[in-house]
């Protein structure tokens, strides 16, 4: 009698094991698959970022007429830009900032003492956003709500000076909410 | 002799074997079904992602995941398909196919403002016009609308039987030329995706025309048959909207008015609002430079409502006005004259330098 009770403990035991590995395969092939998801929307928005990006570098409301192949953008029409309007145009769920690099080099060509203040002022003009009042005498442009968790992606631009007729180097930078 | 404990074992073994049995055998259907829908939703998603490539590459590309959907149906901005829907990243005129489908983006010069779309249509597809009276006004008409439809594909007449394609430069070449052949409403049985344009000055449907698409140049009306056979009647402004028309019917047309409009007054708002910025200063440091198109563009823009964040209103109900009275033709309008004036007046800043 104990022998029997013993060999069916045994047998149950060796059902249960096998029920339980089943479940163990079904939760890893069930999450591999949550988990090429998460992959797969993390590449979705990445690639919504890019393209993003890559429409405001291209848009030719932002970039003047003579230079349609983009990644030239005019800071008349950046300043004159608000989020609505761009919302308008790429869609809504980003945000945007054109950063200006000014060229310090010319500095160097000046006499020593105005070498300083020149840098100065330079180094105070990228760090300003702009807007109709304080236009050109800025170097930021920012559109739309930035989020706390954002996938960014950046570019090279230029950025023509329309009033001083001169062109400075920029950085297009563009964040898409990253939903985590 | 078999003990009770064997007969035990044989029976509690039959019972596992076949919970085991069934439940792999379900859960093998459920897996197979989520991965067929999985790789159906990463084909849409593709779509999309294709057709935002060719939108910012500006190259023509080919898709043909489709092949396996049983649904598949477009309603600008949305692809309806087996999986459910997707709204398309870009503009898209698209005829849906499970064949191999061509993706072509096109422009239309604002000059102040280019409004692009996509393309995608199976790579089998002809657009063949039957003017049944073939004016000279029928074929600018054509020529023009053949101009913004894509480049890949072929275009050509169709007359009773008788269809002759070739490709777009060729087509065009021919309509610049003076044709005298009168063409019948045509019978031939065509591609997949193809479309056939009937254009005249006046319809009348009783006869039993058989066309996709039915222009008449009088009213500025296009029409298409509905689900119940009936003629529906709806406007056109310019060679876009027939374009579009051609493309996918009321829906599309209806897609491509909201959406030009909308990215069309963002433009010329900024563009409006960065000439009057740039007059200021150039004012404010004594140059004299554009001062009287910097005053003259802006007001040219009027036609857009720039109070709230509604500002497409108005130009939308000047828009809409114009279609209701439905009795100009194609190259005159309200609409279309307010966009040339302001395209005039950027012209001019141009000109003088303020661009």
């Amino acid at each position: 009698m104990m022998k029997s009770q013993a060999a069916i403990t045994e047998y149950l035991v060796l059902v249960i094991m096998i029920v339980l590995i089943a479940f163990i395969a079904v939760v890893l092939l069930f999450g591999f698959e949550l988990l090429n998801t998460g992959t797969e929307q993390a590449k979705s928005r990445e690639r919504r970022a890019l393209f993003t990006l890559e429409s405001f570098a291209a848009s030719t409301a932002l970039n003047g007429p003579q230079y349609q192949k983009g990644s030239f953008f005019e800071d008349a029409r950046l300043t004159a830009a608000t989020c609505g309007d761009l919302e308008n145009l790429f869609g809504s769920g980003w945000w945007a900032e054109v950063r200006v690099l000014k060229d310090k080099a010319y500095c160097d060509s000046l006499p020593v003492w105005r070498r300083s203040k020149c840098q100065q002022d330079m180094r105070r003009e990228e760090n300003i956003v702009c807007t109709k009042q304080n236009y050109p005498s800025c170097g930021i442009w920012r559109f739309c709500a930035r989020e706390e968790k954002m996938i960014y992606t950046s570019v090279p631009v230029n950025v023509y000076r329309k009033i001083n007729n001169t062109v400075d180097l920029g950085i297009l930078t563009v964040g898409i909410p990253s939903g985590g | 002799m078999i003990s009770v404990f064997e007969i035990f074992r044989v029976l509690i073994g039959l019972v596992v074997f076949v919970f085991v049995l069934t439940f792999f055998l379900r859960l093998s259907d459920m897996y197979s079904n989520t991965q067929v829908m999985g790789k159906k939703l990463e084909t849409v998603n593709t779509f999309d992602q294709v057709a935002a490539q060719t939108f910012t590459s500006e190259n023509p590309t080919t898709f043909s995941g489709f092949r396996d959907f049983t649904t598949l149906v477009y309603e600008p901005p949305k692809v309806k398909s087996d999986v459910g829907q997707k709204t398309l990243s870009v503009p898209v005129f698209f005829i849906p196919s499970k064949g191999v489908i061509l993706l072509e983006k096109q422009c239309l010069d604002y000059n102040w403002f280019r409004f692009c779309w996509v393309y995608a249509y199976p790579n089998s597809t002809q657009i063949l016009f039957t003017p049944l009276e073939n004016t000279a006004d029928a074929r600018a008409t054509i020529a023009s609308i053949v101009q913004l439809l894509p480049d890949s594909m072929d275009y050509g007449y169709c007359s009773g039987d008788d269809a002759r394609a070739s490709t777009k430069s060729g087509f065009v070449q021919y309509l610049s030329g003076s044709a005298t052949e009168s063409y019948q409403p045509c019978t031939r049985q065509l591609p997949e995706g193809s479309r056939v344009v009937v254009i005249n000055s006046t319809f009348n449907f009783s006869s039993g025309l058989r066309g996709d698409a039915f222009m008449e140049l009088s009213s500025g009306k296009l029409y298409r048959k509905n689900s119940t056979g009936g003629m529906q009647p709806t406007g056109y402004r310019d060679a876009l909207d027939v374009a579009a028309f051609i493309a996918g019917g009321e829906k599309s047309l209806e897609f491509k008015r909201s959406t030009l409009l909308r990215e069309l007054a963002a433009a010329t708002k900024i563009m409006k609002e960065r000439t009057i910025l740039v007059s200021q200063r150039l004012r404010e440091r004594n140059k004299q430079d554009c001062m009287e198109c910097s005053t003259l563009f802006p007001k040219a823009c009027g036609w857009v409502d720039f109070s709230g964040n509604k500002y497409e209103s108005l130009l939308y109900k000047n828009f809409l006005s114009s279609l209701g009275a439905l009795e100009s033709s194609m190259a005159s309008g309200d609409y279309l004259q307010q966009l040339e004036t302001t395209a005039l007046y950027y012209e001019s800043l141009k000109d003088e330098g303020c661009e």
